[in-house]
């Protein structure tokens, strides 16, 4: 049995993070807009009386931003006591992956910043990114994610 | 033998719960025995504390620890029967026996044993200074044993409604009710970790009415000599016998009860009942009160106080939901309902939120007994004579605070005593008294906590702070001295191991006001001492605060940080040196206008209006006025910490919810002070 992985998608490309780093998954509703953000946090969600930045992924990876449909979601992550939200154009699947069909060394392979990626694995159709989130979230100015 | 992992994690957090609280203890009686060495009080709890933390952590298989407590509670037993007497050097052993313990316990609260602690010389030490030959097999326990009277009450169970209905219940399931005595040998040490252990394998299979003794408020070892379990279970006797067989236990008798062995044990602790009441009348009086608090983990008690957030918020919208029924017409009795539930809600929602606040508060004892044992140990190290006063003990502050003071205050003590406070021979040779004098006083003003430390030492040296830092002669000497909280800043010429260590003043001052939101100030007269003065806040979870709306956004200003509120004509407003001031009365402040810093430079054309809101923020550093579309209200704000993708510039110093949902960030007037310093909005 290998861990299991939410895998979402963004444009074409489809991503994969750890399911222990999310704590829910919700639609995209009453986002508050924040002026003093920095320019890929779309704004913030209440929930529960906590206040969560949502960032835009798309506009983190310096992708068009596109219209928000009924497919888009936010994904909750949790680490220690803080929680992020990230936009997605939509979630796919929940995924078990194998250790062994990760491969760490094929990051190169999308052009995208090393320090992001986890790892790359091959399912059925599709290159699948395993994605370093956190590290994502980080408030570096954005890196294009494609050169 | 072994407890089940999740028992020994319990008893090991228990442990070390109740240790912090004993050490405290212990720490506190040893510094009143060095003042009065013939304290009859002080001689006794010592070896009460001494002797539960022997039995504690032999039952956790702490032997080192085990080992030093037991060798310190012979010593205080020798005390109390006069056979040991109390010299100095055996105080100093004492101390450092009690260094140790603290050590030991530091060590095992990080998850480490205390296998590799060198506790040999100073259990050598002890021994000797106390004249102890080496004790072999038995313990001196002689006038800790239960008196006879004690020792008749021995084993018998007391049975009331409550235990009455367990038994009843256990019949009704079909299993027998038996009555089971666990007797350990007279000889044995740790009396209690074994009888415990019989208690925990039984209680896997088997419901636990009750034991007499008590076996889970852990009292003095020799009452564990014998004891007396009921207990209701499905297995027969051979199963049981063998299910809690245990190392060195000198007897076990397992007695069956049939239905008229229940009754008559019923009806006699009935009768007995009313006898222990008429007779706890008299003894109450003399018998110990613990107190009747319980330890509780933080985090749980932050988790209700998030929930009481949440409540609050629904609280508010069920109230605004109300409101629009009130608007419609028709169902008059329905809408007098509503109104009286929604009201009461209100009501209790308010009580809990304050309920749960004063969880939160610790008396600042907690922080201010840890300082005896400091200055007598720098005293003595300084060849300095101390006495300390402490007042208002009994303030109560938010347990958050309480940790981050503990480092500044702890620091500042050691200032006053190395820097502050003269030796001796130079006291004698101003005519001061040569024992030199400390006060630590906390009291409550307001919505604040003021905590002073002062000394009556030789003050400080208001020209070398001057010299050092640059400062004209102009700037008056109250100014002068308060440069020591400024970055960077330590009169200090030779380094000590007490303060040196390049963290100064500066330091203490900016943890109190950046982490704690606090004040510190300092006043010195040279030869008669200096004072520092800490304000510090009630909590930093509830901020009372203004409300303020900007280009459409909310934003919050900490009422204590503010001057005033003023109206701010177009022709006040002037240009010096490129920035804007605010000149009225023949005040001139500088001028911030928040729109463009908080949403960009477009924010503030379309609000050209001829008088515009003002909040003038006062700081160490001054004032200024801060210009505002609109003052909304003031509140009292649950402060949450802001996350950093939201904060990046750092102009906020946290977030908070409104009743109707509505999000506010809270400004950091002093990051806000710091931004027009160095060159206003461009900067950041």
């Amino acid at each position: 049995m290998g861990k299991k992985y939410v895998v979402f998608q963004i444009g074409e490309g489809h991503y994969a993070i750890p399911v222990t780093e999310v704590s829910q998954i919700i639609r995209y509703e009453n986002v508050t807009d924040v002026p003093t953000a920095l320019p890929f946090v779309d704004g913030i969600i209440n929930i529960g009386g906590d206040v969560i930045p949502v960032v835009n992924l798309r506009s983190r990876f310096s992708l068009s931003t596109a219209e928000i449909t009924r497919k888009n979601r936010v994904i909750i992550l949790r680490r220690q006591d803080s929680r992020y939200g990230v936009l997605v154009d939509g979630v796919r699947e929940i995924l078990d992956l194998d250790e062994d069909s990760i491969a760490p060394e094929a990051a190169s392979v999308f052009g995208m910043k090393a320090e992001f990626v986890r790892g790359i694995a091959k399912i059925r159709d599709h290159v699948l990114v395993l994605l370093d989130i956190f590290k994502v979230l980080s408030t570096a100015p954005e890196v294009p994610i494609k050169e | 033998m072994s407890f089940s992992g999740l028992d020994e994690q319990k008893l090991l957090r228990a442990f070390l719960e109740e240790s912090e609280e004993l050490l405290e203890k212990l720490n506190e009686n040893l510094l009143q025995l060095e003042r009065d060495s013939s304290n009859p009080d002080s001689i006794n709890e010592i070896f009460r504390l001494t002797h539960s933390l022997k039995s504690e952590s032999a039952l956790l298989g702490f032997a080192r620890l085990s080992e030093l407590a037991h060798r310190l509670e012979d010593v205080f037993d020798g005390i109390r029967s006069g056979t040991v007497s109390l010299s100095r050097p055996l105080m100093d052993a004492i101390f450092s026996a009690s260094d140790l313990i603290h050590e030991i316990i530091a060590r095992i609260s990080i998850g480490k044993n205390d296998e590799d602690v060198e506790s040999r010389s100073v259990i050598r030490e002890l021994k000797q200074l106390a004249g102890l030959a080496p004790k072999i097999g038995t313990e001196g326990y002689g006038a800790v044993a239960p008196d006879e009277t004690e020792r008749a009450d021995e084993g018998r169970l007391v049975l009331g409604d409550f235990e009455y209905s367990q038994i009843m219940e256990a019949l009704e399931r079909g299993e027998n009710i038996y009555r089971l005595t666990v007797t350990v040998s007279e000889e044995a040490e740790l009396k209690y970790p074994r009888v415990y252990l019989v208690f925990n394998k039984l209680e896997m299979i088997a419901n636990v009415i009750q034991t007499v003794p008590n076996i889970t408020v852990p009292q003095e070892d020799q009452l564990y000599r014998q004891l007396v379990v009921l207990f209701s279970s499905e297995l027969d006797k051979e199963e049981i016998y063998k299910a809690c067989s245990v190392d060195l236990i000198e007897k076990l008798e397992l007695e069956l009860w049939d239905e008229t062995s229940i009754q008559e044990a019923v009806s006699a602790s009935r009768g007995e009942e009313t006898a222990r009441s008429a007779a706890s009348a008299h003894t109450s009086s003399t018998s110990r009160i613990e107190g009747t608090s319980i330890r509780v983990d933080t985090n749980k008690l932050n988790e209700i106080w998030q929930l009481v957030g949440e409540l609050t918020i629904y609280k508010a919208q069920l109230s605004k939901l109300h409101d629009n029924v009130a608007r419609q017409k028709g169902n008059e009795s329905i809408k007098g309902e509503v109104e009286r539930a929604s009201d009461s809600l209100e009501r209790i929602t308010t009580e809990m939120q304050q309920a749960i606040m004063g969880t939160r508060m610790v008396p600042i004892a907690v922080l201010f007994n840890k300082f005896p044992r400091l200055v007598r140990d720098l005293s003595r190290k300084l060849g300095k004579k101390v006495d300390l006063e402490i007042h208002g003990k009994e303030t109560e502050i938010d347990r958050t605070i309480v940790e981050v003071l503990s480092d500044p205050l702890t620091h500042i003590i050691r200032n006053s005593l190395d820097h502050g406070l003269e030796g001796p021979e130079d006291r004698r040779a101003v005519e001061k008294d040569e024992v030199g004098h400390i006060m630590i006083s906390a009291h409550q003003q307001g919505g604040q906590v003021v905590i002073e430390i002062a000394d009556d030492g030789r003050g400080l040296d208001v020209d070398k702070i001057r010299q050092k830092a640059g400062i004209s002669r102009e700037v008056s000497e109250e100014e002068v001295v308060q440069t020591i909280f400024s970055p960077g800043f330590s009169t200090k010429e030779d380094v000590t191991d007490l303060s040196g260590r390049g963290v100064g003043m500066d330091v203490v001052a900016t943890r109190i006001r950046e982490e704690l939101k606090g004040e510190v100030e300092v006043r010195s007269e040279p030869g008669e001492g200096t004072l520092i003065r800490i304000l510090l806040p009630l909590t930093l979870t509830i901020l009372h605060s203004l409300v303020i709306s900007c280009a459409g956004y909310y934003y919050a200003i900490p009422v204590q940080d503010i001057d005033e509120t003023v109206r701010v004509l177009e022709e006040e407003i002037v240009i010096q040196e490129g920035s804007e001031v605010y000149s009225y009365e023949g005040n001139e402040m500088p001028l911030l206008r928040l729109g463009p810093v908080l949403c960009g430079p477009s924010e503030d054309q379309h609000n050209r209006s001829r008088e515009r809101n003002g909040v003038v923020v006062e700081q160490r550093r001054g004032k200024v006025c801060l210009l505002v579309d609109e003052l909304v209200e003031e509140e009292d704000l649950v402060i949450k910490p802001i996350s950093e993708l939201l904060n990046h510039r750092r102009l906020f110093s946290g977030v908070s919810v409104l009743g109707d949902g509505k999000i506010i960030f809270i400004l950091d007037t002093a990051r806000i002070m710091e931004i027009i310093e160095t060159g206003g909005v461009d900067a950041i």
